[in-house]
């Protein structure tokens, strides 16, 4: 975990370019602030945001700057997006369009049903040590075999340490199984690779949000107000992309259309 | 009092809507009609504002020359928007969809672009012409960050001044060529 959080930094810090990096609403660390913790540029909205159960992800108006240079998490979110798009392209929108389902539907299952899921999990492992570990079905008192089953540390913290390092550990397993699901599907022709370029791309932005507000829990990831240094790339290379993108639609949209002279048929 | 950038998102939104229900073969000549105008007011802008002073300084319509020409732009792209949505003019013949979702999300991507094109132009004569219709009371200022963004998002802010004619004329030739190649 801290190797995890070690290297994010590191690589926050290099995206990041320091100086032109500032977040808008963020100001520079001075003296005051405390060196080594990440800290959050205030937008009067955060505290309620903060107040909130830690990794919760939340999405708020307010932008993370890491210690030491001020980067924020807006290129990283960037960069897997751009990641996760490139393996869109070579999956195709036929397997894409299942993941980000999957993927949106395990985001808002873990974030916002994490209580049910520990509750159901530890049960499960205490049904599992009642029955299996300690064979107290067959056992002369089950009631004893019952309560020290039932005494037994939860297998899933519902709070605490280990709870982003649960949703974390079940996200990413969620994720691998949605990506190994729907593997099955046919080979992509050019406008589906495109198109589930464009999909995987949000997905590799959701999958963003959910990691680094975990890894770094004092991250509010602001969907509508990236960082600087993010912004800078979004304003360079977006109404390019954009474009491009939309050129390239229009081309195989055309040639999609069928053979020249056919008769106008839409469905 | 309604953001403008709400405004204009949801008006976007409604030219997606339609988008998708007239399909790519028709939605695609509607981008030739709305390339041919941006082409049209980055060419002769200057000769229809002028133009749009002396009517006005026959009819006294305002004495904020702004709000006439945001006004005449505004007469411009809601002809331009009548007349390719009217009828089926321009319409690419072929078979269509490919496929199901392939189709849709064609279908979508170049709904936002017309949208795009038509709401972000508005947007871009507006916030060039100073917002005059605050002047009835339809906006309040200042622009929210989003919205400033946003503004620096619209077609003619996107495509650099010197760029414009190649770029736009390249793109309306593309276009009538692809619809003459069918």
């Amino acid at each position: 975990m801290n190797t995890w959080i070690a290297g994010l930094l590191l690589a926050a810090s290099m995206v990041g370019r320091p100086g032109d990096a500032l977040p808008a609403q963020a100001k520079p660390l001075t003296g005051a602030a405390v060196p080594g913790a990440p800290t959050v540029a205030a937008a009067p909205v955060a505290t309620a945001a903060a107040a909130g159960l830690p990794g919760s992800g939340s999405i708020d108006l307010t932008v993370v700057t890491l210690p030491g240079d001020g980067s924020d998490l807006g290129m990283l979110l960037l960069l897997m997006a751009a990641i996760f798009a490139c393996i869109g392209f070579f999956r195709g929108s036929r397997r894409e369009v299942p993941a980000l389902f999957g993927t949106v539907v395990a985001y808002v299952v873990i974030t916002r049903g994490w209580h049910l899921i520990a509750r159901l999990v530890n049960l499960g492992w205490r049904l599992f040590n009642f029955v299996v570990l300690r064979r107290g079905v067959l056992a002369d008192n089950p009631g004893q075999a019952w309560t020290e089953a039932a005494s037994q540390s939860a297998l899933v913290p519902a709070a605490g340490n280990g709870l982003r390092l649960a949703q974390m550990l079940l996200f990413a397993l969620t994720l691998v199984a949605v990506y190994a699901a729907t593997r099955r599907y046919a080979e992509p022709n050019m406008i589906e690779r495109l198109i589930g370029a464009v999909v995987a791309s949000a997905t590799g932005y959701i999958v963003g949000v959910f990691m680094l507000s975990r890894i770094i829990p004092a991250a509010q990831i602001n969907l509508f107000a990236p960082g600087e240094a993010a912004l800078h790339w979004i304003q360079m290379l977006g109404p390019m992309a954009g474009l491009v993108l939309v050129a390239a639609v229009i081309v195989l949209g055309w040639r999609a259309l069928g053979p020249k002279g056919f008769a106008k048929r839409y469905g | 009092m309604v953001p403008i950038e709400t405004y204009m998102l949801t008006l976007w939104l409604i030219f997606a809507i339609v988008g998708i229900a007239r399909r790519f073969p028709l939605e695609l000549g509607a981008t030739i009609g709305f390339v041919a105008m941006l082409f049209f007011f980055h060419l002769a802008g200057g000769l229809l504002q002028t133009v749009a002073t002396k009517v006005n300084s026959i009819l006294a319509f305002s004495t904020d020359l702004n709000l006439v020409y945001l006004v005449t732009y505004t007469s411009v792209i809601i002809a331009i928007v009548t007349m390719v949505y009217a009828g089926e003019t321009f319409v690419y013949a072929g078979t269509w969809p490919p496929s199901p979702l392939s189709g849709r999300a064609i279908d979508l991507v170049i709904a936002l672009f017309n949208g795009w094109l038509v709401v972000g132009t508005w947007w871009y004569y507006m916030d060039l012409f100073n917002y005059p219709q605050s002047l009835f009371g339809q906006y309040q200022a200042p622009l929210s960050n989003m919205a400033l963004r946003l503004v620096a998002l619209t077609p003619f802010a996107v495509i650099p001044a010197e760029h414009r004619t190649w770029i736009l004329g390249m793109a309306l030739l593309g276009l009538l060529f692809l619809k003459v190649r069918r």
